[in-house]
């Protein structure tokens, strides 16, 4: 059974990486995000994309 | 920008996700120390997080950005000053005694120490104000919603209580803790690209300093008097009455914040939470004010951003984040941007219903209306105070819609009360002749110094319901006033009150008292394990961040 930290790990990592999968496709898609030469939904999707799979990873590979 | 499917869906993800949550934890809610103290048992990470994330609701968050545009960098001395020392001092000096002394909440400390009256006194203050915060913020939120998203106030209100009350009756601390912890990051990766792009557009922070007035861009040169900058407070209000008096009163007895420190699994790491949250909190300010001044700089040269104005024409500072937000995210981090300032409102809603819950369950309802009852009996009140907590949350956040100045009002009574009741913990603490009458009287006094000041002096046409000794150049220097008096009369009382009635034996106050306690030895095997090292390391952060923005 996974301990608390593990839990939640998980759980904020898999949230942060659905929506930043989201963000990610939706500037992919539209290519419509480019602000002051920033694409902010590929820059911001792609954030909260890797912060949210190494929170993934680290709970995978964290001992309970 | 309008809302899409994209930015809607983001939103229904996190209602989804924090209900989720609540439902994850509640198979571990078992006792009345799993509902209203995590069972005593978080990691050090988590309770850092929460505990600067307990602070970051959406007073915080759209507050700050508001300042930055308002009065600039100099809105940081909040984190620099007003923060990270007191967190440092919590840490060290004070965790010791919450944590050693097995008290569950701040006004049991108090009973510990001194006797029932003063921990009553406490609790009861502190209960009326945790349910005026929640309303306040369900009411911004629900203002918010009809504002950006132009859905019904009512509506609203209900939609955030509803969502806030499920994940806090299925989860309850726990739940409010780990939805503290996603709406850090949120916040954090929802608002930093507006800071990339803002900074782009200005000229990056060279470029702000060449638009903004000079007392705008720096943190102490312009504190030499009152009207050399835009704050309207000298060095010696801001020094005193923000970096020490409010600062420590807040971040060192306020239970909200405290109660993170609390729940941790063992005293290393209740030390080290405020600790290592000072890590990023002092970091904070280039996330949450930086998006203000970008804001006043774009506006002040004519750029793309306009700052939004009220109906009488006046800038209506509070809206900057929001509308900075609309008008440079496309959709999709338009909906992760207006996510994070939703997790803000409820966090901060549900880190208050959650310390109500204790207080009112250990320290009222227990102490004063059933003693002796079995453990689920007290389960089943922190559950039921979960829903009347809400209840009262809406019903305060319509009193707060009454009234166009309840947001300051708020603010003096934190003033009221943390301040006089840092000088009762520094005396209880650290003086074992302070006793239980001068703790009680020095409490009451301060309350009704602050009261006594603010009636006679005024600032911005508040106050001065006495008379109008003095007026200040600023509202926030007259909140600062106004704290230094409630501290210092706290203190004086406690002491005089205290030098003539009886204290407690030295053998009661063990563990209580620091020159009645013994020093444990430190377990620490690696150095960033002790606190003490970790301090120092912080405070010298803080010292170059200074130095840097002087």
């Amino acid at each position: 059974m996974m301990n608390k930290l593990n839990d939640l790990l998980f759980v904020i990592g898999l949230f942060l990486t659905i929506i930043g999968v989201i963000v990610f496709l939706t500037g992919a898609i539209t290519n419509n995000d480019l602000v002051q030469g920033i694409r902010v939904n590929l820059v911001g999707g792609g954030m909260l994309s890797l912060v949210g799979i190494s929170m993934i990873l680290k709970s995978h590979f964290t001992k309970a | 920008m309008q809302l899409s499917t994209v930015d809607y869906l983001v939103i229904a993800i996190y209602f989804v996700f924090v209900l989720g949550i609540g439902f994850v934890v509640k198979r571990n809610m078992k006792s009345s120390s799993d509902f209203l103290q995590s069972g005593r048992s978080l990691p050090l990470w988590i309770t850092g997080l929460a505990f600067i994330s307990a602070n970051l609701g959406a007073q915080e968050v759209i507050g700050m950005a508001a300042s930055g545009a308002k009065y600039g960098i100099m809105t940081s001395h909040f984190y620099w000053l007003g923060a990270i020392p007191a967190m440092v001092f919590l840490g060290i000096f004070m965790m010791p005694f919450y944590y050693g002394s097995r008290a569950r909440s701040v006004p049991e400390y108090l009973v510990l120490r001194f006797d029932e009256k003063t921990r009553t006194f406490n609790a009861v203050t502190f209960a009326a104000m945790t349910l005026f915060s929640s309303g306040v913020s369900l009411y911004a939120l629900a203002l918010l919603f009809q504002t950006l998203l132009g859905w019904p106030f009512n509506i609203s209100i209900l939609l955030a209580a509803g969502i806030v009350m499920g994940y806090t009756f299925l989860g309850g601390l726990t739940s409010a803790v780990y939805n503290e912890v996603l709406q850090f990051f949120l916040i954090v990766l929802g608002i930093a690209p507006l800071v990339f792009v803002g900074l782009a557009q200005v000229g990056g922070w060279q470029g702000i300093v060449a638009a903004l007035p000079a007392d705008m861009t720096t943190t102490w040169q312009y504190l030499g008097s009152e009207d050399a900058n835009a704050m309207g407070v000298n060095w010696w209000q801001m020094a005193m009455g923000l970096g020490f008096v409010l600062s420590f009163g807040y971040w060192c007895t306020d239970f909200l914040v405290v109660q993170r420190a609390m729940i941790a699994r063992n005293m290393s790491a209740a030390q080290r939470t405020p600790l290592i949250a000072a890590f990023p909190k002092m970091l904070l300010p280039f996330v949450v004010i930086l998006p203000g001044l970008i804001a006043l700089t774009l506006h002040k040269t004519g750029g793309s951003f306009q700052l939004p104005t009220k109906p009488d024409g006046r800038i209506d500072y509070d809206l900057t984040l929001p509308m900075m937000l609309m008008n440079y995210y496309p959709n999709g981090m338009l909906g992760v941007g207006l996510t994070a300032l939703i997790a803000s409102f409820m966090s901060g809603m549900a880190g208050n219903v959650t310390a109500f819950n204790a207080v009112w369950t250990y320290d009222i309802y227990q102490a004063h209306i059933k003693k002796e009852a079995p453990d689920a009996h007290y389960l089943w009140v922190g559950k039921i105070t979960t829903v009347v907590g809400i209840a009262l949350s809406i019903a305060t956040a319509y009193l707060a819609s009454q009234f166009n100045n309840i947001m300051d009002f708020l603010q003096l009574v934190f003033g009221f009360v943390n301040a006089p009741l840092f000088a009762t913990f520094m005396l209880g603490m650290f003086w074992k002749r302070a006793t239980p009458n001068g703790a009680f009287w020095g409490l009451v006094s301060g309350t009704a110094a602050a009261a006594v000041t603010h009636g006679m002096t005024v600032a911005e046409g508040k106050g001065g319901w006495i008379s109008q000794s003095h007026t200040f150049a600023s509202g926030m220097g007259h909140a600062f006033f106004i704290a230094i008096m409630a501290w210092l009369v706290c203190f004086i009382v406690t002491i005089a009150v205290s030098m003539i009635t009886k204290p407690r034996p030295d053998a009661e106050l063990g563990g209580l008292v620091y020159s009645l306690t013994a020093r444990p030895k430190s377990e620490a095997k690696v150095w960033y394990e002790k606190p003490v090292v970790l301090g120092v390391i912080v405070l010298a952060a803080t010292f170059l961040l200074n130095l840097i923005y002087w």
